[in-house]
């Protein structure tokens, strides 16, 4: 297990730096000049001169060549420096340790909502089995995944936040605001891990384990909960891994809707701004989480699935 | 009175909006103690028969006819009746033992399951209910019958996992014993032993067994009776000595000359298809000994003697 432990954390670091390889370098063959932009974003129109572009150059190092520039930002990124934002002029560490917990909140609410709609919604559907209610949640699921999430977004707001007035229209000035955001971005995920739940319980409902739990007397409770369940939710687990994801990059689009003030928005005026230092600090934080996730994941998978645990050792 | 007596039992299925007939006005009977073999090649309705036994069947299954147990027609009784009976009177061994166990639960706790159910045990013989099943792993001669309870499924090899299936059939001493193909996923060499064990079993415990398999070596070794099988319907019946060396069925006589040790001449031609509707006799196509009235007749039951029926138009004559 340890050997197997080791062997993920370096390939969380191999895809870390193959994500901000290549980021940096998108960025750089994208149109327009960085320092222009960054006059631009800052100080508007006006302010973009050829005094201020060279100041602007040669405070960020930015006549380097970009394999310079890019071997230098790799070496400070391994001491922990990410570098100070073009923007902001502040670290880019302390601006996102600003932003994330926010992003955190939101995403573990959208994640909890899912979850607490998408599992029951699934079981229920696979028991009733082309039943009404069955007909009914896929008929739900269908319209949740087809809706584009800005305009589910957007339909949110105008009918709870500014016809019923049950919830703020954007912001995160009170603990209602979170509900709008926190349900578009898992409108998606519950879409998805409805029918993957589904789908695992009607394929461990149809195994023969299934009919000797039957064949013993059991009720049919016991053998919902002992049996179909607790072979059915595994599978879910590397879905949800994956949906977290998903979260995480939908959070980008959802936070800027809402104001939310997360790492999204800051990710978005990073990108304007040609802010190289925010954007590859953006990404990161994206990747990693997705990255850990996706770790810790397979790390439940194999404590609960003894048939992975035992050829994990076998190969020991 | 018998122990179990099936009396005309129909069972199709609804498969696309078209009904599949699998068994078609089967009749069977169990004394007590005694050991029935229904023998039938793949997919001619040996399990469906069982699983209809204990009233497992998929919801697109529409079953009909009568199936007395001590006298009393369970086909009628109450699910919840019926429940606390499965697995403690009519207990099971199904088939396939790769597929048969949860992967995900302790082998000894599923062995367990089988007498934690309802009220079967009070809450002492609770706290020696590792005990309780070891003791069965022992009796068949499961390996660290006490290191067996805390393994996986997956850990154990196929003829372990039978074992294991085994002991959850017999844990709670039922009368009756639902056995499917106990021999299919195992290596010939240990077949016999398995069949024989079962035997010991058995008399042991004094029940009375189903025995579903094509395995007619193995039959051969525990049946008392055979009924033969063919497309959902019961062709032969009869003590087992007299089906196996005296066959009186074409399909029957078919089925022993195919054995290896009989010369391995397999039969020409399939089984038909459920979806099919007859108006001859189901075996008539392969037949090797079809008559002028096979094309036009539908076969009945005729007694061969008191113990032996066949349904072959050749017998409307008497024998």
């Amino acid at each position: 297990m340890t050997k197997y432990l080791i062997r993920r954390i370096l390939m969380v670091v191999g895809v870390l730096w193959m994500v901000s390889t290549l980021t940096y370098f998108t960025v750089h063959v994208t149109p327009g000049d960085t320092a222009t932009a960054v006059l631009y974003e800052l100080y508007g129109e006006d302010a973009v001169n050829t005094e201020n572009l060279e100041r602007v150059r040669e405070k960020y190092d930015l006549n380097e060549s970009v394999f310079k520039q890019y071997a230098e930002w790799v070496k400070n990124a391994f001491t922990g420096n990410f570098g100070t934002s073009y923007r902001y002029n502040k670290p880019v560490s302390y601006m996102i340790g600003l932003r994330l917990p926010n992003t955190l909140k939101l995403g573990i609410t959208a994640f909890i909502f899912s979850v607490l709609i998408a599992i029951p919604l699934g079981v229920i559907s696979a028991l009733q089995h082309n039943k009404l209610f069955d007909h009914i949640s896929r008929i739900f699921v269908l319209i949740t995944s087809s809706f584009p999430a800005f305009w589910v977004a957007i339909v949110l707001i105008i009918v709870c936040a500014l016809k019923l007035k049950l919830f703020p229209v954007s912001g995160m000035d009170s603990p209602q605001s979170i509900v709008l955001p926190a349900l578009t971005l898992s409108l998606g995920m519950i879409a998805t891990t409805t029918r993957m739940m589904r789908a695992s319980m009607l394929d461990v409902m149809s195994q023969d384990y299934i009919w000797v739990a039957k064949a013993k007397g059991l009720t049919r409770n016991k053998i919902i909960v002992r049996h179909i369940l607790r072979n059915a939710i595994p599978p879910i687990i590397s879905v949800l891994g994956l949906q977290i994801g998903h979260i995480l990059g939908g959070a980008v689009v959802i936070e800027n809707i809402f104001s939310w003030p997360g790492v999204g928005g800051l990710f978005i005026d990073a990108i304007n701004a040609k802010d190289m230092p925010m954007i590859e600090g953006c990404v990161l934080v994206i990747a990693f989480g997705y990255a850990a996730i996706n770790l810790v994941v397979d790390i439940i998978y194999a404590a609960i699935n003894p048939e992975i645990r035992y050829s994990g050792e076998a190969k020991k | 009175m018998k122990l179990l007596e099936v009396k005309n039992l129909n069972v199709s299925f609804m498969v696309e909006d078209e009904k599949v007939h699998v068994l078609n006005d089967v009749s069977l009977d169990i004394s007590e103690n005694e050991v029935l073999a229904v023998i039938g090649e793949t997919g001619c309705g040996k399990s469906v028969t069982g699983s209809s036994i204990l009233r497992i069947l998929p919801e697109n299954a529409n079953i009909s006819g009568e199936i007395y147990y001590n006298g009393e027609n369970i086909l009628e009784m109450p699910e919840e009746k019926y429940r606390l009976m499965r697995g403690k009177e009519i207990a099971s061994v199904p088939q396939s033992p790769s597929t048969s166990l949860d992967p995900l639960m302790k082998v000894g706790d599923q062995v367990a399951e089988c007498i934690t159910v309802g009220n079967r045990i009070n809450g002492k013989e609770k706290a020696t209910l590792k005990g309780v099943v070891n003791g069965i792993f022992s009796k068949l001669k499961l390996p660290r019958e006490n290191e067996m309870y805390d393994n996986y499924p997956c850990e154990l090899s196929g003829g372990m996992r039978q074992r294991i299936l085994l002991s959850m059939g017999i844990i709670t001493s039922p009368n009756l014993l639902v056995v499917d193909e106990p021999t299919k996923a195992i290596d010939w060499v240990l077949r016999k032993d398995i069949v024989k064990e079962l035997k010991a079993l058995k008399d042991e415990m004094k029940c009375a067994m189903l025995f579903i398999t094509h395995d007619l070596g193995a039959a051969s070794i525990i049946a008392d009776r055979i009924a033969v099988m063919y497309s959902g319907e019961i062709v032969e019946t009869g003590p087992a000595d007299e089906v196996l060396n005296n066959p009186k069925h074409p399909y029957t006589k078919g089925l022993i000359s195919a054995m290896p040790s009989r010369g391995l001449n397999v039969m020409e031609g399939y089984m038909p298809s459920f979806t099919d509707t007859f108006d001859t006799c189901r075996f008539f196509p392969r037949c090797t000994e079809k008559t002028h009235m096979c094309d036009t007749q539908i076969p009945k039951s005729f007694s061969i003697n008191e113990h032996h029926t066949v349904k072959c138009n050749m017998y409307c004559g008497g024998n």
